[in-house]
């Protein structure tokens, strides 16, 4: 028994000690999982070995004639979609097109992209396919399991009322997941796979589409162009990310406490304007803003008429200037939604802490970084991660400010650009899909990493639950 | 109005948390029985899973002598009244009521008869239209019962209803529900953790530690019967004063000196000796001679000491510390002079006291009780088996006992393991009784003393050769007086055991040749013995129709599917064995 | 406390009054910073003339209704009023669709315990990170496939189907209602359907009307979507119609701007008890 030296609270989450722990779960579950095949296959029955060999052959042995045939349906079904369509199309994904279309000579080639898509698609319903498979086989052993106890084999309008009632959460995720899986699933996986791929720029269909490993990646780093505005880019938007989430979370945490005061009559009344440019759509307030910066805009032609002379506030050479106004502009945006949050929290607070803390000697500031700050964050550790995603893929703010604005030493990208606008820049402006993707797998990295590091030390995490 | 019975019921969480270790309870019809045991005992997880909120991991649960092991709740006939109440916020008291029975299809004019009724019974019906955030605790709790009521089911289960109540209205409510069991007429099973409320309400109390029972019985038998030291201490506020001992003897009878031990277990000698003289009744219930000269826990209630004086028999100089006057009764919180030990006595209401000074008490012997050092056994409860020194003579096909008197096939085909020379028989003091049947062993014996426990009696005797017997019978039962009388021990209530303890033969029938050291391996929901068992190639589907538990080990008799055949297997004792279990018999690979 | 006891109670109630004086400046303060911009706006929209220059620092000269009636009567280049049915529909649609499928969502998994529920909540939460801007592409080429560019239903089964993802918020507040009520409910015999509709909705008011206000916002005011799969000017929804705005414009644009802000603002007025449930039920451990 060791004693460690440092004894706070998290000394037993160093990283060493949790890798270790993760190692130890994944070997006994490791161990767990051969232990339940070798013993499956040593108990496994001949009815349970058919529906291995033939999708709901077992189930028909055992008389459950409705699920056996759709079992049996299934697997017919998939070998005459795999027939027709699906080898064909995971055959494209490999090779993404042979025939190059040239509307010279009327040959309709292959659409490289399309096929991508379609390999896709094809390797989920494939995917389907299989998890069907192992239900069937896992379905045929628990009857048989179901039989050795002594009991009937399951009839089926009972188990199809179960799915009504028991297995109800089966049926009511069944469109949620379909439609995240196609929508949300489906383009991530594509783009990912196309981050491997020299789509883009003069390499679009008609022409042909071809894999090519890590380039993309070694470009971001490597080419001097790319990689330097990559870096410079990076940079900039993890300062941005930092900067604008803990500014909007404490003025809206300022600004929360101050609505609390005892001494704020009507605090329904002063609570309304955050609300009001809360409700107001992003857009048109950037829009807005931006046209108020703006060289012939009012804020320029009041300082003319006094004399001086028009600041381009977001112009070409404003760099700190435009970022700083970005970070304002966000603070106006945001502040409001972290001000509700804090109210919300502050509501809940035990209001014998402050009590306790007067009598004990404590002063304002004092009250507010020994009690409230510690509350507030304990409580909110998740959004907080959830805000600082959302800061570092602000598309909006930089886009309407600066419009496409793009300077010298950026790679079409200008000085105040997040890394997803860059993207934006690169994809839709000039069809450098693969590049943006790339981009879009660093961008990924970084977030996930950041937050998942902080939300595993997160105490809702350790409590193995999330926000319960 | 119905029965339920419990068999090897455990609860076994994923990650292996064993919540209920093989609980055993047969429940009567009217009873009312309490599940009553400190937080986390497991008490709330078993009457969750008669309710069907949880599942049975193993083990039977019958209701009126149909299995529920997987029968939804709404099938079982249950009721339920939760702790926190749990009524529909958006609906009123009526609604609340009506639930159920709108489901289950009722007629209307007979749903707003239930409603109606129940609402009279509990005083609720100018409640009906509220809803339940207008009422107050006493009231919901109140509609909770009513609830319960309109479903009229066999069972009414309660988890720890009062919990969330002030203590005058638990007061109240206590008496409202036991007024309630009498009303209904119908079995209740009850959940607390606080033990008035289960010694005042239960006919019958269960009380459970760490997932296993500690004792089920009466409450007078448990107060004044406790099987352990956990259940001597639980019950009984002040609790029960417990000092470290030995038991001596001293000529005829024992004696009981309270010691002081170290760390280790050895005595640490003291020159201040307080000896307990040990009334006869209570010696003769010693249950094992052994425990003469060994440490033990002596446990002497708060209510049983007494105010005495100096010189008299058996007083004990003290020196009284804190006094607490409560009005019915006063605490004394004394110090024993000379030793570490304290003691806690309750005197009665107005009695004066010296605080400080030396004064003395004594102890009421005849409500002593004595515990087993380490694994708080009473050591005065009614011996499981009584071990006689009988002549045991194995032979080809029968076991002859006592020079020929009685040939038992049966009991030859119950030994699991060869008897040696001095091997003894065990009489199961339930099995035995003094009625005369066939093919009994009978023991001539000479009574002692009957004691009576209420629900039944037990009967102290002994042999010419002054070995115990001591015989559980029914409160009906017919038992002679002291005086000569004839044991009678039918085949079934008699095992063989070894010289040292170890019992040899088996409850049940089983399959011979046992296979020793039968390995069981279990993953997720199967169960297979690893094995060689001839004539079992790859595997082989079996239900387990016998368990016999021998400690460490458990003879586990299994029958196979579809040939019938018997094999019986040594395993491991696990508590997640039941009868009726499915098993593989698998043969370990060939190296 | 003795050093505060030595001051003369003049000076107390002084602080006390400093200390009020300020809170009331610093609330101006803030009121005026976040009215402003939006004031500003709105006097735009009134004004004479439509180019931004012509004003006279923030105030525009004249005032007139004249940018409201050119917004709706002027619709052969910008065809206001269509804009705004079309932003009707596919706002009120996906708010209908995705609020349900949000709702049976959030509510399965914060009730039931299944084997995929684990990895189900992790694998929404790293999807989660993936930046939004990511799939775009991807969609343009599913949409293409499917023939859905340039059709509001496209952009309301993206919207409706991108929904369950944000179930986090909805599921804190399910996660409140205590169990025993659907223990209780399970012995009275309900099935699950049951419970669903005659006691989890009933209960459950706050959090739809925020999920619904929530999503019928978000395509509202939502462009990137819109710009991507509509080609057509007369399909288009007035966020993207607004920004197809040149400079010379700006009073329609505020008038535009204007005149779809005013619904969600009182929206969100209306309901802004609902927005504080929500925010707070999905962010605070109880």
């Amino acid at each position: 028994m060791e004693n460690k030296a440092v004894d706070t609270g998290s000394a037993g989450k160093s990283p060493a000690v949790f890798f270790g722990k993760v190692r130890d779960k994944l070997r006994a579950k490791i161990r767990g999982a051969a232990e339940s095949v070798r013993t499956f296959f040593r108990t496994a029955n001949s009815n349970t070995f058919a529906s291995m060999c033939f999708m709901g052959a077992g189930q028909l042995m055992y008389k459950q004639w409705a699920k056996g045939l759709i079992y049996l349906g299934i697997e017919v079904l998939f070998i005459v979609l795999m027939a027709l369509w699906g080898g064909e199309a995971i055959y494209g994904f490999f090779t993404l097109g042979l025939v190059r279309g040239d509307p010279w000579t009327g040959v309709e080639g292959d659409n490289s992209v399309v096929m991508l898509l379609m390999g896709i698609l094809a390797w989920f319903v494939l995917i389907a396919f299989v998890c069907t498979y192992f239900a069937n086989i896992k379905d045929c052993y628990r009857t048989q399991q179901d039989v050795a106890a002594g009991k009937c084999p399951a009839k089926f309008l009972d188990e199809a009322k179960g799915l009504l009632d028991k297995k109800f959460y089966k049926t009511v995720l069944f469109l949620p997941v379909v439609g995240v899986l196609v929508f949300n699933v489906l383009p991530i996986v594509f783009m990912i796979f196309v981050a491997f791929t020299d789509y883009g720029g003069e390499t679009v269909p008609p022409e042909l589409v071809s894999w090519v490993g890590l380039d993309n990646f070694e470009k971001l780093v490597a080419l001097a162009d790319i990689a330097d505005s990559f870096f410079k880019i990076l940079g900039w938007n993890i300062l941005w990310a930092v900067l604008s989430t803990f500014i909007n979370y404490f003025l809206g945490l300022g600004l929360a406490l101050l609505l609390n005061k005892k001494c704020v009559k009507g605090k329904a009344f002063w609570r309304a304007f955050p609300v009001l440019a809360y409700a107001v759509p992003g857009f048109i307030t950037l829009l807005g803003f931006k046209f108020m910066l703006s060289y012939g805009g009012p804020i320029n032609q009041l300082i003319i008429e006094h004399g001086g002379e028009a600041i381009g506030f977001l112009g070409r050479d404003a760099k700190w200037m435009a970022r700083f106004i970005g970070i304002a502009v966000n603070a106006w945006m945001s502040v409001p939604t972290t001000m509700l949050l804090a109210t919300g929290i502050l509501s809940n607070m035990n209001t014998d802490l402050y009590e306790a803390a007067k009598i004990d000697g404590a002063g304002a500031w004092k009250q507010f970084t020994r009690i409230t700050l510690p509350f507030v964050v304990f409580s909110t550790t998740p959004v907080l991660i959830s805000q600082f995603i959302s800061n570092f893929n602000n598309f909006g703010i930089f886009y309407f400010l600066r419009g496409g604005l793009t300077l010298d030493g950026y790679f079409e990208a200008s000085d105040t650009d997040l890394l997803i606008n860059w993207l934006y820049n690169l994809s839709i402006d000039n069809n450098y899909y693969s590049i943006g993707a790339a981009i879009s797998l660093v961008i990924f990295v970084i977030t996930s990493v950041i937050s998942l590091a902080v939300y595993v030390r997160s105490s809702a995490y350790k409590r193995e639950d999330m926000f319960r | 109005m119905a029965n339920a019975e419990l068999k090897n019921v455990c609860k076994i969480y994923e990650g292996g948390v064993k919540a209920v270790n093989d609980f055993n309870l047969a429940i009567d019809d009217k009873e009312f029985v309490v599940f009553v045991g400190p937080s986390g005992c497991g008490k709330s997880t078993t009457l969750r899973m008669i309710a069907g909120l949880e599942e049975i991991t193993s083990g039977t649960l019958y209701i009126d002598g149909v299995l529920m092991n997987d029968v939804e709740p709404k099938d079982r006939d249950i009721s339920m009244v939760f702790q926190n109440y749990a009524l529909y916020p958006h609906m009123s008291v009526y609604e609340n009521m009506a639930f159920s029975l709108r489901i289950k299809k009722l007629p209307k004019d007979e749903i707003d008869r239930r409603v109606k009724e129940a609402a009279e019974i509990l005083g609720i019906t100018e409640y009906l239209d509220r809803k339940p955030k207008a009422l107050s605790g006493g009231q919901r709790q109140r509609v909770a019962l009513g609830r319960a009521i309109v479903r009229e089911p066999k069972l009414f289960l309660l988890d720890e209803p009062l919990s969330n109540l002030d203590a005058k209205l638990r007061v109240q409510m206590r008496s409202e529900i036991i007024k309630l069991h009498q009303r209904l007429q119908t079995t209740f099973v009850y959940v607390t953790h606080d033990q008035t409320e289960a010694m005042t309400m239960g006919t019958r109390i269960v009380v459970m530690k760490d997932g296993y029972i500690m004792q089920v019985d009466t409450p007078s038998n448990l107060y004044d019967h406790p099987a352990n030291d956990f259940v001597a201490t639980f019950l009984g506020s002040p609790q029960m004063n417990l000092f470290d001992a030995v038991i001596e003897r001293a000529g005829e009878g024992l004696v009981v000196r309270l010691a002081e031990f170290d760390d280790d277990g050895n005595e640490i000698p003291s020159e201040k000796n307080i000896t307990l003289k040990v009334p006869p009744l209570k010696a003769g219930q010693l249950v094992d001679e052994s425990y003469i000269g060994k440490k033990v826990t002596f446990g002497i209630r708060p209510e049983d000491i007494k105010e005495s004086e100096e010189g008299v028999d058996g007083a004990i100089g003290v020196t009284a510390e804190i006094v607490e006057k409560l009005g019915n009764e006063t605490l004394v919180y004394t110090h024993i002079t000379g030793r570490k030990d304290y003691a806690i006595a309750s005197y009665a209401a107005r009695t004066p006291v010296l605080i400080d000074g030396v004064s003395y008490m004594r102890f009421d012997m005849d409500r002593m009780h004595l515990f087993d050092a380490k694994s708080g056994e009473s050591l005065l409860r009614i011996p499981e088996v009584n071990l006689l020194d009988v002549d045991v003579k194995c032979e080809e096909d029968a076991v002859v006992l006592s020079e020929g008197r009685f040939h038992s096939e049966e009991l030859k085909n119950r030994l699991v393991m060869s008897a040696g020379e001095d091997a003894k028989i065990g009489l199961r003091s339930e099995g035995i009784g003094f009625e005369e049947r066939e093919n009994a062993l009978a023991v001539p014996v000479t009574v002692d003393e009957v004691i009576d426990y209420g629900a039944y009696k037990a009967v102290y005797s002994h042999t010419a050769a002054g070995q115990r017997v001591v015989v559980k019978a029914d409160a009906e039962a017919l038992v002679p007086a002291e005086g000569e009388a004839t044991v009678y021990a039918p085949v079934e209530a008699i095992d063989i055991f070894a010289a040292d303890g170890s019992r040899l033969t088996a409850r049940r029938e089983f399959a011979h040749p046992v296979h020793e050291d039968a390995a069981v391996v279990r993953s997720g929901r199967v169960y297979r013995i690893n094995a060689v068992v001839e004539g079992v190639k790859r595997s082989l589907a079996c239900r387990v129709t016998a368990l016999d538990v021998f400690g460490e080990k458990t003879l586990m008799t299994v029958r196979a599917n579809k040939s019938g055949e018997v094999y019986s297997f040594a395993a491991q004792t696990d508590t997640a064995y039941y009868e009726g279990m499915a098993i593989y018999i698998t043969p370990p690979r060939q190296k | 406390m003795r050093s505060y006891m030595k001051k003369p109670v003049g000076m107390l109630k002084f602080k006390k009054a400093a200390d009020v004086g300020l809170t009331y400046a610093l609330l101006i303060l803030v009121g005026i910073i976040f009215v402003f911009p939006c004031l500003w706006l709105v006097l735009a929209s009134f004004s004479k003339t439509g180019s931004l220059y012509s004003f006279d620092g923030f105030f525009p000269p004249d005032y007139s209704l004249d940018s409201f009636k050119t917004l709706f009567t002027d619709t052969a280049m910008y065809n206001y009023p269509q804009w705004f049915l079309n932003t009707l529909l596919v706002a009120s649609m996906s708010c209908i669709i995705g609020t349900l499928l949000v709702i049976l969502t959030a509510y399965t998994i914060s009730r039931f315990e299944f084997k995929a529920r684990k990895p189900l909540m992790k694998i929404t939460l790293v999807l989660g990170m993936f930046p939004s801007f990511m799939g775009m592409t991807a969609v343009y080429i599913l949409m293409t496939q499917f023939n859905m560019i340039n059709n509001h239903w496209g952009l309301i089964l993206i919207y409706s189907a991108g929904a369950p993802m944000g179930y986090l918020v909805q599921k804190g507040f399910f996660d409140t209602i205590p169990n025993s009520i659907y223990e209780a409910a399970r012995i009275d015999g309900a099935t699950n359907a049951r419970v669903f509709c005659k006691i989890t909705l009933p209960l459950s008011k706050p959090i739809i009307v925020y999920t619904a206000l929530t999503s019928f916002a978000w395509p509202w005011s939502d462009f990137i979507l819109p710009k991507l799969l509509l080609k057509e000017r007369d399909m288009y929804t007035t966020a993207v119609g607004l920004m197809s705005l040149p400079e010379t414009e700006f009073a329609r644009f505020a008038a535009g701007a204007i005149f779809i802000a005013v619904p969600i603002v009182v929206l969100y007025f209306c309901l802004i008890k609902y927005m504080i449930n929500g925010m707070t039920a999905g962010a605070v451990k109880q």
